[in-house]
């Protein structure tokens, strides 16, 4: 009878032990899933970001190379101002020896 | 402010009975609480689990939650 009563105890403390532990697995399991799942969230994100950057490296050198474009088109104006200076400048000595 | 935390007094407990309490922390990270596992030597083991705004809460409510369960199964059997 005795012996009855231990495993009776045994029994209610070992079902005691399962739903305390089972509720702390239950914890893992639910914090481990918002782990993964912000992981996801966070791979997605950074995978945008990315993108995004990678599209304004793009743009930098489109831009880049349309500033050296307009560098070459002003010195190119510039030369040509002073030239066509030059030719004016040496025209009006021209004709004031003339005169 | 409680002059006799639960930790002391499982550790004290522990002392007595001779079980080991040994906890495993976990930050908030991306979670809303910090999270606490305790795993008592008993006999049969056991695992309870703690959260709070801190590793300190954390571990409080944890030895909360284990003497909790202690009490709930008699010392009479470990």
């Amino acid at each position: 009878k005795q012996d009855m009563a231990k495993t009776i105890t045994e029994k209610y403390n070992y079902q005691l032990t399962l739903n305390n532990t089972r509720s702390t697995v239950n914890i893992l399991m639910e914090r481990l899933k918002k782990s993964d799942s912000d992981v996801e969230q966070l791979k997605a994100e950074l995978e945008s970001v990315q993108l995004a950057k990678r599209t304004l490296e793009q743009s930098y050198l489109q831009l880049q190379s349309e500033l050296e474009k307009m560098r070459t088109q002003l010195s190119d104006s510039e030369e040509a101002l002073s030239s066509l200076r030059d030719s004016s400048e040496t025209l009006q000595k021209e004709e004031r020896i003339e005169a | 402010v409680n002059c006799f935390p639960m930790k002391d007094q499982l550790l004290y407990l522990g002392n007595l009975l001779g079980f080991e309490v040994s906890y495993s922390d976990y930050p908030k990270g991306n979670h809303n609480e910090f999270l606490s596992i305790i795993m008592l030597s008993t006999n049969p083991p056991q695992i309870c689990h703690g959260i709070g705004t801190s590793s300190e809460e954390s571990r409080e409510d944890a030895a909360r939650c284990a003497l909790k369960i202690l009490s709930e199964m008699g010392l009479n059997h470990m």
